[in-house]
């Protein structure tokens, strides 16, 4: 193609001026600090990558209130945010951590020279203040009406236990100290349900179970047993026909399956081809496929516990299937992939090639009943559900958890309880630069910001869930908190996470979506993931070996903690070589406690008998 | 603050030595290992260091070589040099006895690929240290690794019950020692995985909650073992009691869940225990799902069999009456040889 010389001209100073106009802001806004210090002033600044709509004004309006603050007005403090992309927020953090230029807070991530654990290298530790109450949780910050016995507890307790998980998210297992305080989370997975069609799928059922004999479709999903074997879903009784002539979104995974039956049925009759049950894609699939696991492989995974911790992690895993711990037959294990390849079946063809944008789509389309997403998509899902051009496609949206099968549904024998979403996904976690010469003042901020009311209100504002314990959300982005009530999530069989070269996890990977969609018989998935297993290169061996070197590599990590401690107590306690701390301490406590690998090499003898320790 | 790193040699060499390993050490404690080696480098071309100021720049020196990156022999030879001087030349440098205690740690620590691990050499070093420097304050961590270390091979039984002896003397001889709490979960680990010896195990982590644990993190898996140990060997009244702390005092675990569900089932399957089971703080949650909750019978029905006042939201304390009047775990270690329920 001919392109006249001038228009590139014109395009070649246009892009300059707006690298130079950017870099112009980049510069303004990295370097506020010494303009400021000539007028007296101390300016914090806060670097995010939440570049959503809301967020920033959100962080703006409590910055604003923090700022109004006599305490903080009278000490000349000012706080600002720099929000940038991203994209470019990594090596913009990188280059400023090294430089020592960073800003006095930043969003703990993203750096390369943080996630591969110089954390303490940039970042001040917050464990000393993590056991103090937060400040701003004194009586006279919190309001009037708060519950008593909330308002007492966060009054004296310590700041760490003043957040959802205890402030885990913000905890450097390595360094063993706190590092970071988020300051809201993304919020749990949740089945989202086009209310307007599930009114209309629901008619529609009501009038094919108005009276028996039902149609093949509806008799279909009847638990039955034909030929020694289990068929259907739920027992069409009285308790199924009551919530059939209810409004009621589906509370089982019995009613669920019933729905989606009705689902397909209304496409063919009413001639709707793009109609499916559920906005399947790789995303969706997979967030079926995690939210039952905890329930159906519980029981198993507590059997697997060598280490008493609780659950099972991939060495107890896969050494379990290797010894026969569990198999492919076992009945839970076997009922929890039945699930999964109904469920499967609910999606629209090809949905592993769909992405989550797409499967919003056809969602918000009106393509779908349902669609299970995170909370980071509600507010987009409830616009676009409410934008369509002709107002009859417009409809509201009712959240749902993953129903479970109740009592008499099919599975239901198999199901050990719910699951604990205790370890939900954090988001924003602030950490202060080691080298701020206001590292007080953005403590000051950031317990501000985690402080009841105002953590509740920002997170309100921005759209987003709070991250301090009490703290309510608005209501639309209520159902998606997470809920600590049920089984611990590492109480499951721990098949999913990948570790490198992990074949089976691979396998187990690859081929279940396999058998979910069809493709495969249960016995030939069960047995490929049983051949990976077996792999001399990268089967069971190599997981003991990488699981060996794992642990040799933390004690690594652990002594040179141990020696940075001792270093840093040596600078604040002059004339003083060793000292008892108690934050030393438990790091020589986990040091010796992993005793080099031993543990590992021990399990593998245990389990074992006289195998050689595998060397790679 | 000055940092090294804008600090070039020659302003380094202005300045006084106190200061400049100061700096050196601010390095070290910064994760900056190659400045600081480069610092401690310079320190010790200083022609009039005082013994100590030589002992301490060795000591820096050998620690930044041996946690410089990547780690490859010569480094780990460089560090081993540098201690072994501390200890040979300035033996009675303070940095002595720590400048043993890292040889060992190298000698045990797997520091580059192909590098192996000398427990048996790290042992004697160890027990060099409690030989020589008896008091010093070091000497509590000394036992501990010293007891691992015999712990490497938990087939040479000899070797395991002498790390037990040493341990357990050391404890009950210094019940202040910093090291108590540790010490004491050190033997619960052992003796509730390797040793798969539930009761012994369970006395060990009482003792150890009894000291306040060492990791309040580790609190949740603790806990959890407890009840789990306690379960296994049928002290009844353990379990509700950690199962009750677990819900009240780590609502946010995770595990506050099913300890609440273990209540419920004890319950129904001892009526005669009288016993409360407390509430998981209510602000600390959202509505249990309406279908989930009613879904699982395991969880629906025995709640429902039992009567409003066995749940309570009142702080949980344990029964004192048949225990030691200071300590309501003190009956624990009493009956570590008696194989008496520890809390009834």
């Amino acid at each position: 193609m001919k392109r006249s010389y001038p228009s590139v001209i014109v395009g070649v100073v246009l892009a300059g001026i707006a690298f130079l106009w950017s870099t112009g802001i980049i510069i303004s806004r990295s370097w506020p600090l010494g303009q400021d210090e000539k007028a007296g002033q101390k300016v914090i600044r806060l670097l995010h990558w939440q570049l959503e709509p809301g967020y920033r004004e959100a962080l703006q309006e409590v910055i604003d209130d923090y700022n109004a603050l006599p305490h903080v007005q009278q000490a000349k403090v000012e706080v600002r945010q720099i929000g940038i992309s991203e994209r470019v927020y990594g090596q913009y953090l990188n280059v400023h951590l090294i430089s020592g230029t960073a800003p006095d807070l930043s969003v703990w991530g993203q750096s390369h020279l943080v996630t591969t654990g110089a954390t303490g290298k940039f970042y001040e530790s917050l464990g000393t203040f993590a056991e103090l109450p937060n400040p701003y949780h004194a009586p006279q910050y919190l309001p009037k009406d708060l519950d008593p016995e909330l308002a007492r507890f966060l009054i004296s307790a310590p700041w760490r236990e003043t957040f959802l998980d205890g402030m885990l998210n913000g905890y450097d297992y390595s360094l063993k100290n706190y590092y970071a305080a988020p300051i809201s989370t993304f919020g749990t997975t949740r089945v989202f349900i086009n209310k307007s069609l599930l009114r209309k799928v629901k008619t529609f059922l009501r009038e094919a179970m108005a009276e028996p004999p039902y149609a093949p479709w509806v008799e279909a999903t009847r638990l039955r047993t034909r030929l020694n074997k289990t068929e259907g879903y739920l027992p069409l009784e009285e308790r199924t026909l009551t919530w059939v002539n209810s409004d009621q979104p589906p509370h089982t995974l019995g009613q669920l399956l019933l729905l989606c039956a009705a689902v397909q049925e209304y496409a063919l009759q009413f001639g709707l081809p793009n109609l499916v049950p559920i906005a399947g894609s790789e995303a969706t699939a997979k967030a079926f496929r995690d939210a039952y696991l905890v329930p159906f492989t519980a029981e198993i995974s507590r059997g697997l516990d060598f280490d008493l911790s609780g659950g099972s992690d991939q060495l107890e895993t896969w050494v379990g299937l290797a010894q026969g711990r569990w198999s492919f037959e076992s009945p839970s294990v076997e009922a929890y992939h039945e699930v999964i390849r109904e469920l499967a079946q609910q999606f629209p063809a090809g949905f592993l090639g769909l992405d989550r944008e797409q499967a919003n789509r056809r969602f918000v389309l009106g393509n779908a009943l349902m669609i299970a997403t995170g909370g980071f998509d509600a507010e987009g899902i409830y616009l676009a559900s409410q934008a369509r051009t002709n107002p009859e496609d417009r409809f509201e949206v009712t959240i749902i958890p993953f129903p479970l099968p109740a009592v008499g549904e099919r599975w239901a024998e198999h199901v050990a309880g719910p699951a604990s979403e205790v370890s939900f996904v954090y988001g924003v976690p602030l950490a202060i630069y080691r080298r701020s010469p206001n590292k007080l003042w953005a403590l000051d901020f950031l317990q501000y910001l985690t402080s009841l009311p105002v953590n509740e209100r920002f997170n309100q504002r921005a759209g987003w869930l709070p991250y301090t314990v009490g703290a309510k959300p608005s209501e639309r982005m209520a159902p998606f908190m997470p809920n600590p009530v049920g089984i611990h999530n590492s109480t499951r069989l721990n098949t999913i996470l990948r570790m490198e070269n992990n074949l089976p996890a691979s396998t187990y990977q690859n081929q279940l979506w396999q058998y979910a969609t069809g493709a495969k018989p249960y016995p030939a998935f069960a047995r490929d993931v049983e051949e990976a297993l077996d792999n001399p290169r990268n089967g069971i061996d190599r997981i003991w070996y990488q699981e060996w070197r794992r642990d040799v590599d933390n004690v690594r990590n652990r002594e040179r903690g141990i020696d940075l401690q001792e270093f840093s107590l040596r600078l604040s306690n002059p004339g003083e070589v060793y000292l008892n701390d108690p934050r030393h301490r438990i790091l020589v406590f986990e040091a010796i406690l992993q005793r080099h690998g031993q543990r590992i090499r021990w399990l593998h003898d245990h389990t074992n008998g006289r195998e050689p320790f595998p060397e790679f | 603050m000055l940092g090294l790193s804008s600090c070039d040699s020659s302003q380094q060499q202005a300045l006084p030595t106190s200061t400049r390993l100061l700096e050196a050490s601010r390095a070290v404690a910064s994760h900056e290992f190659g400045p600081a080696y480069r610092a401690y480098h310079g320190i010790l071309e200083i022609d009039d260091l005082t013994t100590e100021q030589r002992a301490e720049a060795l000591y820096g020196l050998a620690t930044a070589a041996w946690h410089r990156t990547p780690p490859d022999s010569a480094r780990i030879t460089m560090a081993e040099d540098s201690y072994r001087e501390v200890v040979t030349r300035y033996p009675d440098s303070a940095f002595a006895p720590l400048a043993l205690r890292n040889l060992a740690r190298i000698a045990e620590s797997i520091d580059y690929p192909g590098d192996e691990s000398k427990p048996r050499v790290a042992e004697s070093l160890y027990r060099d240290i409690l030989e020589r420097w008896p008091d010093h304050k070091v000497r509590h961590e000394i036992t501990l690794r010293l007891t691992s270390n015999l712990w490497t091979d938990i087939s040479d039984e000899p070797r395991v019950e002498e790390g037990i002896m040493i341990l357990e003397d050391y404890l009950r001889s210094n019940p202040s020692s910093p090291y108590l709490a540790a010490g004491w979960e050190l033997l619960a680990d052992l003796h509730a995985i390797e040793r798969q010896a539930p009761e012994r195990a369970l006395q060990y982590y009482l003792l150890a909650d009894a000291a306040g644990f060492v990791d309040h993190n580790r609190n949740a898996l603790n806990f959890y073992r407890i009840t789990e140990l306690a379960r296994k060997v049928g002290y009844l009244d353990t379990e509700i009691l950690f199962h009750q702390r677990m819900i009240t005092e780590l609502p946010n675990s995770g595990r506050a869940y099913e300890s609440l569900q273990r209540l419920v089932e004890i319950a129904i399957m001892h009526p005669e225990r009288d016993f409360k089971i407390p509430n998981i703080r209510r602000f600390q949650l959202t509505e249990i799902p309406e279908g989930n909750l009613s879904a699982v019978s395991s969880i629906s029905r025995p709640v429902g069999r039992l009567k409003e006042d066995r749940f309570s939201t009142d702080k949980i304390t344990a029964p004192t009456d048949d225990l030691h009047p200071q300590s309501p775990y003190k009956a624990s270690e009493e009956s570590l040889d008696k194989g008496k329920e520890p809390l009834r």
